[in-house]
């Protein structure tokens, strides 16, 4: 035990005082002769010893007070719980969860966040520091970067600069991080302080484990640091929060100058209806008309916007929720949205015919432009371009279309089917319809060179099924559908969203679909279908082994979906993912060669969606916060392809030939200035590595012109906040705890315990308190043995 | 030894003037104020009555006779004077004097109620003798109505009182083999000592149809115990007995067994039909003695 004013202890020999007046009273007293000494016998004889042990109680009591009265003020302190000096600096690390959880208001009524209270809390902590303490913080969204130490003033600086727009952490990172930092840190005194409002989301039975396996890791550190949780979140299922939770894009490409629906998802958490609230769904910033919508308790409602926009490029959409809740932010929802122009299909016809419908994509085209064909004004969403195998690479020198569709095409060999590889590799998309004419071991055999060469997504069989007057002849177009039984078609793949509009797996879409032959397709690789992934044939022929092993990443992003299956499980649509592109193939012919589909009304939306899903944007356009993002710089060519066109002809194009013109790149975003972006030639695009806050990122290109002109064309990115982190739910206590357990940290929710637990953890138990309760028990027990004396024998 | 070195003329005067009258009528000597069941001679008539064979002709009323011719006796009221004895206690605890009670001691008080009362008591030619004690008789003087004899109380009451203890129960027993005839009995004594024992003497004394009156009397001090802080008690009775003691500590004690006391001695009192009267030394004891007798009036 120590004592922090040690002189004032000499106060307790203020203990004589008492005694000596006791001594000096016991040696004066008054004599009376005494006339009634028969009544006082008596009492004095009865209360002797009684009186004797009070009045050295009383003694006792008196001579206590001064003596506790000096420890008292000289401070105590019980070291045996002291674990290191009390004066030896300290490191502080404090791990910091910014996540928009943390931006709930508690308080309505005072409007003040957790983090504010964080911030105030921690203001209070680091101000108490010494100058030669060092604090490290580290936020939780962004847990990777190496963390500095520094002084108080500038992690006072920092923490009031802390703001809230950050996606869910992950319990066991911010501990890791926070760790790691302590390891680096100066002082041998090392405290953690995990300051978070512990969502359910945080500590889930992965973080356990994770932690579990920390607790080795920190016992064989040299110098163990002090963890401890403080828990800023309570009662977060209290909160009643209004979120817009996500907004999603019903149709598969938004194309330009055609309606595109998108749906959004607004919840409530609020025990009572969230009554007459103002819905405004607003594009590129503009507010459409306001809709009113009332929210029963806790629980979701849809709203849908059909919208159509004219020009090409990513546009915001966004929907704002007006209600004053206890997580605001969240009350305002974006998504970026690539519209695309109008789709460019180039249809190869393996079997071309002068009769109508006679053509092996006769069915096809009229699918794809139903408009076109009916004559109608409505401009269609795909342009079809029908062409025959030997017109294929003059085509694509002319144009390179978004969608390459083989219909019954026989093989595709040389410059014909190398262009094919490289445009697949570049992004395209390729359909292959099956027929008769197909020479299988052409298709089978790898596309493209060495390098990035590819196969199918399922290598072609054998044809099955035959047709009843197929008399050898198996290039006959017209079945005998009287004499030849059906095989059994089975659904759709339900994760394939692009055809969920065709009907539920319970409506059965495909049902009234006739199918005689098909080709035997043999997945690929990797298979993924209805049933989960599982392992597939590998079909590899020797060209293929040419491609070299495939890496498990690769393999599982050349995964094969199948679309659409026949009732025993072979596969009649499979897609898979080649290069930058996507390959799809039917084991079915696209006219009524070996079905009937073409003939069913499901085959027009089922050809419409796939054309769509495959055209439309692969852009990352929406991004949760935190993460980073590119933006590629062809789409500022393309941007301004289309939309200085317009205004100055083709000057973009001749822009980017001129070397002479100087072009540079800014990104503007939540409000904070326009940056500049450093970019080298060899740059083909714009590399955000982590994004700081959510909001629209504007991207500019500005192209500096001779005469002192310049052109601007811009893109944009819309950078979010997951929705999970609306989704306040605290964790539960035990399960926090039994975390904190696994690393030996402390849970607390009030910062005034902790710093106590870590003044006594520091310089050891102050014992003032418990002497100054003991004062006054002891003074209030003098006074009560003061009054039991002066009543002794009257009981 | 004059009266007046015991009473001041006021307090003389005042006591002068007060009557005594005792609750019952007990036989006496001589003539006084005190009415008696027995006829005799007297000068008081108090009826007629038809004369019998064997009454004395001297009692006859002869004018009687002349005027209605018929034998009337005369009867007369007898009076007889008061046989008192003052039973003066002098034993050491007596002897305590406190500072409220102006300078006088309880035996001193007792002194000049003594006297107060023997010089009314003779002045109404009652017969007054005087027992002082302590743990035995000391002073003993037999009942007389004389004038004179008032000298000799007074001497016998001005002797110093004793240091010696108290010893009520046997001392009441010796006093009432020595009071002979019935009469009047008054107590003056703190009556410091078992209450038990007091009480069997009264009994005793009871028994022998004297009526007694028990002055009790005590100090202020001995009433309220006003001491605080370290005291040394010293018993007034044996030297060797002292206590020291914090006052405050025992003050409820000893006012509770005070208590006590007085509640069994007043039990006593009533169970052998003693008057009881408690007098304190600061209260003048002439004015406690009228309050007495005013009682006793009320009681006649």
């Amino acid at each position: 035990m120590t004592l922090l004013n040690g002189l004032l202890a000499f106060g307790a020999l203020a203990f004589t005082v008492p005694l000596a007046i006791h001594l000096l009273f016991r040696s004066r007293f008054r004599t009376v002769e005494w006339g009634a000494m028969h009544l006082l016998d008596t009492v004095v004889r009865v209360n002797r010893r009684r009186i004797q042990l009070l009045h050295l109680l009383l003694l006792l009591l008196r001579c206590a007070l001064p003596v506790l009265l000096a420890l008292c003020l000289a401070r105590p302190i019980l070291t045996g719980f002291q674990t290191l000096p009390g004066d030896a600096p300290q490191s502080l690390i404090i791990a910091i969860d910014d996540s928009r959880s943390m931006s709930a208001r508690d308080e309505i009524e005072t409007g003040m966040s957790r983090m504010s209270r964080l911030q105030r809390e921690l203001t209070s902590i680091i101000g108490g520091l010494s100058r030669r303490d060092e604090v490290i913080l580290i936020r939780a969204s962004d847990v990777d970067s190496p963390a500095a130490s520094m002084g108080a003033q500038e992690a006072l600086r920092q923490i009031k600069k802390l703001t809230t727009e950050y996606g869910p952490v992950d319990l066991d990172r911010m501990v890791r991080a926070a760790v790691e930092a302590s390891n680096n840190s100066s002082h041998p005194q090392r405290r953690v302080i995990i300051a978070s409002d512990f969502q359910s989301q945080m500590v889930h039975s992965g973080v356990l484990d994770s932690l579990e396996r920390m607790t080795n890791s920190l016992s064989a550190m040299p110098i163990r640091p002090v963890i401890n949780f403080l828990n800023m979140g309570l009662d977060s299922e209290q909160l009643a929060n209004v979120s817009v939770d996500s907004i999603d894009i019903d149709s598969p490409a938004v194309v330009a100058g055609r309606n595109a629906r998108y749906t959004a998802r607004i919840r409530s958490s609020s025990d009572t209806p969230a009554r007459d609230l103002r819905l405004v769904w607003s594009v590129d910033g503009q507010p459409l008309e306001p809709r009113t919508i009332t929210i029963p308790p806790r629980s979701s409602i849809t709203s849908r916007l059909t919208r159509n926009i004219e020009q090409a490029g990513v546009h915001e959409i966004s929907l704002t929720v007006e209600h004053s809740d206890a997580l605001l932010p969240d009350n305002r929802r974006s998504i970026a949205v690539d519209v695309i122009r109008e789709v460019s299909v180039l249809l190869v016809d393996g079997k071309p015919s002068n009769k109508p419908l006679e053509g092996e994509t006769d069915y096809l085209a009229i699918a794809l432009s139903p408009f076109a064909f009916g004559g109608q004004d409505q401009p269609d969403a795909v342009r079809t371009s029908v062409i025959g195998q030997q017109d294929l690479t003059t085509e694509l020198d002319a144009k390179v279309p978004d969608v390459i569709i083989l219909a019954n095409v026989e093989k595709i060999e040389g410059d014909s089917r190398q262009r094919i590889s490289e445009f697949v590799n570049d992004g395209g998309s390729l359909i292959l319809f099956d027929g008769d004419r197909i020479d299988p071991e052409s298709y089978n055999r790898n596309w493209g060179s060495a390098d990035s060469s590819w196969p199918l997504p399922a290598a072609l069989g054998n044809i099955t099924g035959k047709i009843a007057n197929d008399s050898g002849a198996p290039d006959t177009n017209t079945p005998d559908t009287n004499a030849t039984p059906a095989l059994p078609i089975g659904n759709p793949n339900p994760l394939y969203t692009p055809w969920n509009l065709l009907g539920s797996e319970d409506q059965r879409p495909f049902a009234d679909v006739e199918i005689y032959r098909y080709r035997k397709l043999t997945p690929n690789v990797a298979l993924s279908g209805d049933d989960g992934a599982e392992s597939a044939v590998n079909n590899k022929t020797d060209d293929d082994a040419l491609a070299g092993p495939v890496s498990p990443a690769e393999a599982a992003s050349n995964a094969v979906t199948n679309l659409l299956t026949m009732a025993n499980g072979d596969p009649i649509a499979v897609s898979a993912q080649r290069g930058k592109g996507r390959v799809l193939q039917f084991a079915i012919p696209c006219n009524t060669a070996w079905s009937s589909l073409p003939m069913r009304l499901v085959y027009l939306p089922m050809v419409q969606q796939l054309v769509l899903d495959l055209a439309g944007s692969r852009k990352q356009t929406t991004i949760d916060v935190g993460r980073g993002f590119a933006v590629s710089l062809d789409e500022f060519a393309s941007d301004i392809e289309s939309d200085t066109s317009r205004q100055s002809g083709d000057a973009s194009t001749k822009n980017m030939a001129n070397p002479e013109q100087r072009v540079s790149y800014s990104v503007e975003y939540a409000g904070e200035p326009e940056a500049l972006i450093e970019t080298t030639d060899q740059d083909r695009e714009l590399l955000i590595a982590s994004t700081d806050a959510g909001g629209t990122y504007i991207f500019r290109k500005t192209t500096a012109q001779k005469d002192g002109e310049s052109e601007i064309s811009s893109t944009l990115r819309v950078v979010e906040v997951p929705a999970e982190e609306s989704k306040l739910r605290d964790v539960e206590a035990a399960r926090l705890t039994a975390a904190a357990n696994l690393i030996d940290a402390k849970v607390y929710t009030d910062m005034q315990d902790l710093e106590s637990d870590d003044r006594t953890r520091r310089f050891g138990r102050e014992m003032w308190r418990w002497l100054l309760i003991g004062l006054l028990v002891l003074m209030i027990g003098e006074l009560l043995l003061q009054q039991s004396i002066s009543r002794v024998g009257t009981a | 030894m004059r009266i007046l070195d015991l009473i001041t003329p006021k307090d003389l005067s005042r006591v002068a003037k007060l009557q005594m009258l005792a609750r019952q009528v007990v036989e006496g000597l001589c003539s006084g104020r005190h009415r008696s069941p027995h006829k005799g001679f007297s000068v008081e008539f108090k009826e007629h009555r038809p004369y019998v064979r064997g009454d004395e002709l001297r009692d006859i009323d002869w004018k009687v006779f002349a005027k209605s011719d018929r034998l009337y006796i005369r009867e007369f009221e007898e009076d007889t004077n008061l046989r008192c004895t003052l039973v003066v206690d002098r034993s050491g605890s007596m002897r305590y004097r406190g500072d409220r009670s102006q300078g006088r001691s309880k035996y001193e008080y007792a002194q000049q109620l003594a006297a107060s009362l023997a010089y009314l008591m003779l002045g109404q030619q009652d017969t007054v003798g005087l027992i002082t004690f302590d743990d035995d008789l000391r002073e003993q003087l037999p009942p007389r109505s004389r004038p004179s004899h008032l000298r000799a109380l007074l001497t016998a009451l001005a002797l110093d009182g004793s240091k010696r203890e108290t010893d009520l129960g046997g001392v009441f027993r010796k006093i009432a083999s020595k009071l002979g005839r019935r009469g009047l009995v008054i107590i003056i004594s703190d009556a410091m000592g078992d209450t038990g024992s007091i009480s069997r003497s009264l009994a005793h004394i009871r028994s022998s149809k004297h009526e007694v009156l028990f002055f009790q009397i005590l100090d202020p001090d001995e009433v309220d115990f006003p001491f605080s802080g370290r005291i040394q008690f010293k018993d007034l009775e044996q030297a060797d007995n002292e206590h020291t003691v914090e006052a405050v500590s025992i003050r409820e004690a000893y006012l509770k067994r005070l208590g006590d006391h007085e509640a069994k001695l007043r039990d006593a009192c009533l169970k052998n039909k003693v008057d009881l009267v408690r007098l304190t030394t600061d209260r003048p004891f002439a004015e406690a003695l009228h309050e007495y007798l005013a009682l006793r009036r009320r009681l006649r």
